[in-house]
């Protein structure tokens, strides 16, 4: 810390310290002071306004009493006494004349009553009073014994609060009680004894309350308080616990503060009036009576703040006289330490800090003598350093630059070889140090020729040479490391160079394998690629979008009969179609609207051959057009062979409607016949033409029988001809299926009899309505339950149908021989039949399977069947309910 | 009471042999024609109880001679039964009101059977 503060806050302590102590007390004493004069003060104001009404009581008491003297009024009582009945006219008149004349002398005094020895009231100077019994007023109980003052009240009659004093009327003789004299009093005086202000300021007031707490003179504050106002005060409550006494014992402070009546805070003091038992306030505002307080207090901080301001000050002042020398000294070493030796500090101060300075001053004037010729020095130094740093940093370089490089430096003097290289150099060649490299030629350091067939050391001298005369000579070099053998790709250049006298070379040698490498690959890539396009035996090109040619195939180029440059960079329509513009039907100009890749077969008479042409985008990638693939292939021949395939296709259509004109015709042809041998049959056997015997007959009808085969065996081959050839067209309605069954069944019911086979029925009792072709369906039913029939020696045919969901499952099933497992994949081909012997009745046609499979399926049904051999078989098909779209 | 009168149209002589023997047997009278036309010319001059019709023949067809006769106020009360080679049919002629369609080689029984439903 500075001097300077130091000697101010020090000031400021000592000066604090004695203002606080010297406020404190100050204030303290005069708190004190103040406070007893303003509770003296109140104080003595309550006491003495109580001795004043006190006084009033007295006086009012004293001239009630005063009155009882009257010898008028003795008499008016007197007479009556003795004359009750009389009205006594004249000494009332007088009696109330005497009344009128005390109240006249004192306008306090309301009215008074004289009432007689039995309560009676007989003269008033309110004559409307008289005649009033008064018996039971306490002014005349208690006024018969004792004068007495009766507590305020409020007067219907007179509309005013008033106090009432009664006195006893004796005889002056006698002493006897004759009566009692009361009077009426109005509070005026009272209220005019209270309301005094002085020295009660602006909201100090003096006000009593009755021993009910109700106030009985005015509030300086509120209106119509008259026995109305409650006055529940500490100040009250305190009066209270010390009646009897007016005065204060040592316990009760004489004034203390606390809420007034109306809930403001006060300083207040109190006087009991015992006679009345009536409580006197006298009371301040608190912020009136403290008023005087509150400037002390305000005195008391002003000076705790403006004495330290001022000794903070005075402090300030004084330490800047003390310091400011030693400061410039101070400030002065400081430009002196930092090297200005010229700089004087002295002053003609004669205090111990003047001689300070001037001492200091010739210090520094021998100072600068001596450091003059250390400084020069000094420079000298510091710029040989700098010269030294510097060299030493560029030969940190270029050894760095040296000894990092990945490229092989190296130092040759052709007569001598190898005379430095760096470590790159012996990485590059796999020398084991640098040892084993000096010295070295470059020939030991290539393979025995390079890849024109020219010795290394030949070459190697040839390169020197030149780059000798040139200066500089670059070139690519086949190398060969020392320790592996390996060879590798290096380029090399050799620069002239002088080096302490001797013309050497540098040679730098970069290994460039990778490089080649990449280069070879590159190039067999490319070399595949156009391999790859040329071995494309379609006619493919590649077009800019704006159709000109940038590439083409050897397969192009040769049906073109074109060289490539005689193609490139020309549009594609001038060289194919010999047009000056686009070809419409190219699908690349298609490809170019939608990006998409288009096929198109295309016949151009300039180009002569049909041909398909795939034109396939190719884009950038911001996804752009920039041109496409154009791939032509040559399809003369697939056009040839599918003109071919038409016609033997046309050819085969007729050949399969002759067909059917011929199974038709033939079938025709062959009925005619047929009815004409059948009837002559049946006539020879009938007997029509005469007699026959029954050996005949028997041979006559079994040729009968095969007549009628034949003409199944017609009517099936039409029918599966049809089938095949799609030409039966299904007539379909609605029909109950079940019902179709019953019908079927009992086509063989005679048939199954003579087997004595039971053709079991299992159907719905409700109709199946389906919607098929009937016929068709029958011819199914018939089939297949004629089958079963046939094999079948012995036990049950059952014919079931079942509803499934949108469809119907019909099976007919045996218990006959079965199918041999072998022979089931044949079941429903053509002219197929097994045991052709078996079973009795009509022979079978080798048919009926195949057809009653072409209608199921012709109505979108499947069939399928299940056999064991021995056990039976199990014709399973389905038919949907609605016939759908046909 | 006089023999019902069948004419019996077909271009096979041979069957219209066969068939008429059965017929006369059967107490039939017979009348037959080779062909449409002449069937037409017979049916016309004879008025026939019952025409016995094949289809496919020579001049006139068994279908035209049908539409002909529909056409002929006394012709078209004439019962007719087909009688042909010819499968396929039988719902054109339905058509024209001709239900009797047997297929040939027909079964003797058959035939007189239906001729016996019409006289």
């Amino acid at each position: 810390m500075k001097i300077g503060n130091k000697i101010t806050i020090s000031f400021l302590g000592v000066a604090l310290l004695l203002t606080i102590a010297a406020s404190s007390v100050f204030y303290v004493v005069a708190r004190n002071n103040l406070e007893n004069a303003i509770d003296n003060d109140l104080d003595g104001i309550a006491q003495s306004r109580a001795q004043h009404v006190q006084t009033y009581l007295e006086m009012l008491k004293a001239s009630v009493m005063q009155l009882s003297k009257s010898v008028v009024l003795e008499d008016l009582l007197h007479a009556l006494k003795e004359n009750p009945k009389d009205n006594n006219k004249e000494a009332l008149h007088t009696a109330i004349k005497r009344l009128e004349r005390t109240k006249e002398a004192n306008p306090a005094i309301s009215e008074f009553l004289l009432i007689d020895a039995n309560g009676k009231v007989v003269a008033s100077n309110n004559i409307d009073n008289i005649g009033q019994d008064k018996s039971t007023d306490t002014l005349f109980i208690i006024g018969q014994k004792q004068v007495n003052i009766k507590d305020v009240y409020y007067s219907d009659i007179s509309k005013e609060p008033l106090i009432a004093v009664s006195c006893p009327f004796l005889d002056s003789n006698t002493n006897e009680l004759l009566g009692v004299l009361a009077a009426r009093i109005k509070l005026t005086e009272l209220d005019e004894i209270l309301t005094e202000r002085t020295g009660l300021g602006k909201t100090g007031e003096v006000y009593i309350v009755n021993k009910y707490g109700y106030m009985i003179t005015p509030s300086r504050f509120l209106t119509g308080t008259f026995l109305k106002q409650r006055v529940d005060s500490d100040n009250f409550r305190s009066a209270l616990s010390h009646k009897g006494s007016y005065l204060h014992t040592a316990q009760e402070p004489n004034v203390l503060i606390c809420l007034d009546y109306r809930g403001i805070k006060v300083l207040g003091s109190r006087a009991y009036i015992p006679q009345m038992q009536w409580v006197l306030l006298a009371e301040m505002d608190l912020s009136e009576a403290f008023a005087p307080l509150a400037i002390i207090h305000l005195l008391f901080i002003l000076t705790l703040c403006l004495i330290p301001l001022a000794a903070w000050g005075l402090g300030a002042l004084l330490a800047r006289r003390i310091i400011a020398p030693i400061h410039a000294l101070h400030k002065g070493s400081e430009i002196i330490g930092e090297g200005n030796l010229d700089y004087k500090v002295g002053t003609d101060a004669r205090d111990e800090i003047g001689q300070l300075s001037r001492a200091f001053d010739q210090m520094t004037t021998h100072l600068k003598t001596t450091t003059t010729s250390i400084d020069a020095l000094n420079k000298e130094v510091v710029e040989r350093k700098k010269a030294e740093a510097l060299v030493r940093d560029s030969e940190i370089q270029y050894r760095t630059i040296y000894n990092s490089s990945k490229d092989a430096i190296m130092l040759v003097v052709p007569s001598k070889g190898f005379v430095a290289g760096n470590p790159a150099t012996l990485e590059m060649f796999g020398c084991k140090d640098e040892k084993e490299f000096l010295g070295m030629s470059p020939e030991i350091l290539s393979p025995k020729y390079q890849p024109d067939d020219v010795s290394s050391s030949v070459k190697a001298q040839q390169m020197m040479d030149i780059a000798m005369k040139k200066g500089s000579h670059a070139f690519e070099w086949t190398h060969k490391r020392l320790d592996t053998g390996k060879e590798f790709f290096a380029s090399v250049l050799l620069t002239r160079m002088e080096l302490r006298g001797e013309t050497i070379l540098q040679a730098t040698v970069r290994d460039i394998t990778e490089v080649k490498t990449a280069q070879e690959k590159l190039r067999l890539a490319a070399e595949e690629w156009q391999r790859t396009f040329d071995a494309m035996s379609d006619f493919v090109f590649i077009q800019a979008a704006d159709n000109t040619i940038l590439k083409a195939n050897k397969s192009m180029l040769n049906a073109l009969g074109a060289k490539p440059e005689e193609i490139i960079g020309r549009k594609c329509f001038d060289v194919l179609h010999k047009l000056n513009h686009p070809w419409p039907n190219c699908p690349f100009e298609k490809t170019k609207l939608d990006k998409h890749s288009h096929m198109e077969e295309v016949d151009d008479k300039n180009i002569g051959i049909p041909l398909l042409i795939t034109t396939s985008p190719i884009l950038n990638e911001k996804g752009e057009l920039v041109g496409s693939v154009h791939v032509s292939k040559d399809i003369s021949q697939i056009k040839k062979a599918q003109a071919e395939l038409e016609k033997k296709n046309k050819e085969l259509m007729k050949l399969d409607e002759l067909k059917s004109e011929f199974i038709s015709t033939v079938s025709h042809e062959l009925r005619t016949p047929l009815s004409i041998t059948k009837e002559g049959i049946s006539l020879v056997v009938d007997e029509i033409p005469g007699k026959v015997n029954p050996k005949q007959k028997d041979i006559l009808r079994t040729a009968n029988s095969n007549i009628d085969r034949l003409a199944r065996i017609i009517n099936d081959l039409l029918d599966i001809s049809k089938i095949e050839a799609g030409k039966v067209e299904l007539k379909k309605k609605t029909v109950d299926l079940a019902n179709l069954i019953k019908e079927a069944a009992a086509l063989f019911e005679k048939e199954a009899l003579k087997k004595c086979l039971e053709i079991k029925l299992d159907i719905p009792k409700g109709a199946v309505n389906i919607e098929i072709d009937p016929d068709r369906i029958m011819q199914v039913f018939t089939n297949l339950i004629g089958n079963a029939i046939k094999f079948t020696e012995s036990g049950t045919i059952e014919v079931s149908i079942k509803e499934k969901e949108g469809e119907v499952e019909c099976f007919v099933s045996d218990t006959g021989m079965g199918i041999a497992e072998e022979n089931m994949p044949k079941v429903f081909e053509k002219f197929v039949q097994f045991h052709r012997t078996a079973g009795g009745g009509a022979k079978g046609t080798g048919l009926g399977l195949s057809i009653v499979k072409g209608i199921v399926e012709m109505h979108k049904g499947r069939i399928w069947v299940e056999s064991a051999p021995g056990k039976g078989t199990k014709f399973t098909f389905t038919l949907p309910k609605k016939a759908s779209g046909v | 009471m006089a023999k019902k009168t069948i004419l019996l149209i077909d271009d096979e002589p041979e069957l219209v042999q066969m068939v008429r023997l059965r017929l006369e047997s059967n107490d039939y009278a017979v009348i037959s024609a080779l062909d449409g036309k002449e069937g037409m010319q017979k049916a016309m001059a004879e008025k026939p109880d019952l025409i016995i019709l094949d289809i496919l023949m020579p001049n006139k067809d068994g279908y035209t001679f049908l539409r002909e006769a529909k056409a002929d106020e006394i012709l078209k009360k004439i019962p007719v039964i087909i009688l042909t080679a010819k499968s396929g049919m039988k719902d054109l002629f339905a058509l024209e009101g001709v239900n009797d369609y047997i297929l040939k080689p027909f079964d003797t029984k058959e035939l007189l059977n239906t001729i016996k439903k019409h006289i």
